[in-house]
């Protein structure tokens, strides 16, 4: 098997878990899941099955949730999005008991650093998800760590209750439905030497915690975070593939990758989130909107490459180099 | 018979000038033996929470302590040789320290401490290549593959195919 190689499951039960996430359990159709570690993801493709030729697809990242011990099944959990291209929609209302997906196998951008001596967590809402595959493994190694959880019970909040239950003071949870704010500025400070941050949840909570980092001297390389956000939607334009003269339009609501693979043009990937740098294409002409956070500044101006998962055409028109 | 490397490897640390870390509430200060001039003028601009340590050896006992106490927030600047600096950094990193909170000026010698992967033994001192392997030897080829964790570069036997016909000798810097 290539690691690019998808896998069939099919899911086998479906949770609400709180207002706006839904968890999701997968199981192989045949054969067995490749084991993962702890922060890996998996990127879902929706929608591929139907015989319609413009029947939209989507291929979103979710994180795996479940116990990297136990690699039987796998569990993610999906928030419907407000600004949803599409893809959790789909989850949310397309799929039901005994739907099969096709999943990659899992990728890990976002491992625990073991040469720790504490993790501290923060998660936002549905950013909850990769800790819950960090936790049987801080666990088992006796790590120690705190996890701090901010959501709104009226959207997000899943596993809230059993977190507390299980961790007690190891979680503290913030709900902002009830007023209650985490003080991240409060729960940095006086963190031993050998800390490391992990944030995962909306780009306002990363944000926050590497400018509180950044004021209170805590060096860079002890903040890891996972943006879960994908491509947004932008203005529709036209790619040019100038080896084959091919031509595509890009919806105002699909990727520019998307786009390409919906023409069979295979492009490596891993993230699809503009961090991991897999999709990286060589553009001959024209304007970008750079939305990634691989790319260097003087690469993004250079005007020559461009992650296509995230990134866009500024204007109506763009030339690939494949 | 040439005098270029012929081995791609290229890990030789390289040293930007070192400035003090505006962003740090404490600074510490380790040098060997002596205190370097550069380092004197960063100690004395400096108007935060300081300390100095001056120690021949990277493995005392109050420098150890020094690091196990230290804060988060720090900084930490070394100055002395190139061994002394990186075994130094070899404890801090394993007392929990980022590589990106130390500060390494540049090294007050160009001598290399150089491990042969024939005899395992580290010689001191180096300053051209080949060089004899003050274990077993050998003349070994200086190379710029430095390693971090032992703070020498490797060192195999030069021309191996015709150890009487060695190559010129070149200074390493």
């Amino acid at each position: 098997m290539r690691i690019t190689d998808q896998i069939s499951v099919s899911v086998t039960a479906i949770k609400q878990v709180a207002p706006m996430i839904k968890e999701f359990t997968l199981e192989p159709v045949d054969g067995l899941l490749t084991p993962f570690s702890p922060g890996a993801h998996i990127v879902v493709e929706m929608g591929s099955s139907g015989s319609s030729a413009d029947k939209q697809s989507y291929r979103n990242a979710y994180s795996l949730m479940s116990n990297p011990m136990y690699s039987r099944q796998y569990r993610i959990a999906v928030r419907l999005q407000d600004d949803s291209r599409g893809g959790s929609v789909y989850m949310h209302q397309q799929v039901e008991v005994g739907t099969q997906l096709k999943i990659s196998p899992p990728a890990n951008l976002f491992a625990p650093e073991w040469m720790a001596k504490k993790h501290v967590l923060f998660a936002g809402g549905v950013g909850i998800t990769p800790f819950l595959s960090y936790l049987p493994e801080l666990q088992q190694r006796k790590a120690e760590f705190e996890l701090h959880y901010m959501f709104r019970s009226r959207q997000t909040g899943a596993y809230s209750a059993e977190l507390r239950d299980t961790l007690g003071t190891g979680c503290s949870c913030y709900d902002a439905d009830l007023g209650n704010r985490c003080d991240i500025a409060a729960v940095m400070s006086g963190q031993p030497l050998g800390t490391h941050f992990y944030i995962c949840g909306p780009e306002s909570l990363i944000d926050a915690v590497r400018t509180t980092a950044d004021a209170m001297g805590i060096p860079a390389s002890a903040i890891h975070w996972e943006a879960f956000a994908g491509a947004k939607p932008g203005q529709p334009f036209v790619v040019e593939l100038s080896q084959s003269g091919l031509e595509l339009a890009v919806a105002a609501n699909s990727s520019l990758l998307e786009t390409l693979e919906s023409a069979d043009i295979k492009i490596p990937n891993l993230c699809r989130a503009g961090v991991c740098g897999q999709c990286v294409c060589d553009v001959a002409e024209g304007e970008i909107e750079h939305r990634d956070s691989y790319l260097s500044d003087s690469e993004k101006q250079s005007g020559q490459v461009m992650m296509p998962c995230v990134s866009r055409a500024a204007g109506e028109r763009l030339v690939l180099d494949i | 018979m040439q005098t270029e490397q012929s081995n791609g490897v290229v890990s030789k640390p390289v040293y930007q000038p070192v400035e003090l870390n505006p962003k740090s509430s404490f600074h510490l200060f380790i040098a060997e033996q002596n205190v370097t001039p550069a380092m004197q003028s960063l100690y004395d601009h400096c108007l935060k929470d300081k300390k100095v340590t001056v120690s021949s050896d990277a493995s005392d006992p109050e420098l150890l302590k020094s690091l196990a106490c230290f804060p988060l927030v720090g900084t930490l600047y070394l100055a002395g040789t190139e061994p002394f600096i990186w075994r130094v950094a070899s404890y801090a990193r394993q007392a929990g320290l980022r590589p990106d909170q130390m500060l390494m000026m540049t090294p007050v010698t160009r001598e290399r401490h150089l491990f042969c992967c024939h005899c395992y033994q580290i010689t001191e001192g180096v300053t051209y290549s080949p060089f004899i392997c003050a274990g077993c030897g050998l003349s070994l080829e200086v190379t710029d593959h430095f390693a971090r964790l032992h703070s020498a570069y490797f060192g195999y036997q030069a021309n191996a195919e015709d150890r009487a016909n060695l190559p010129e000798r070149r200074e390493v810097s």
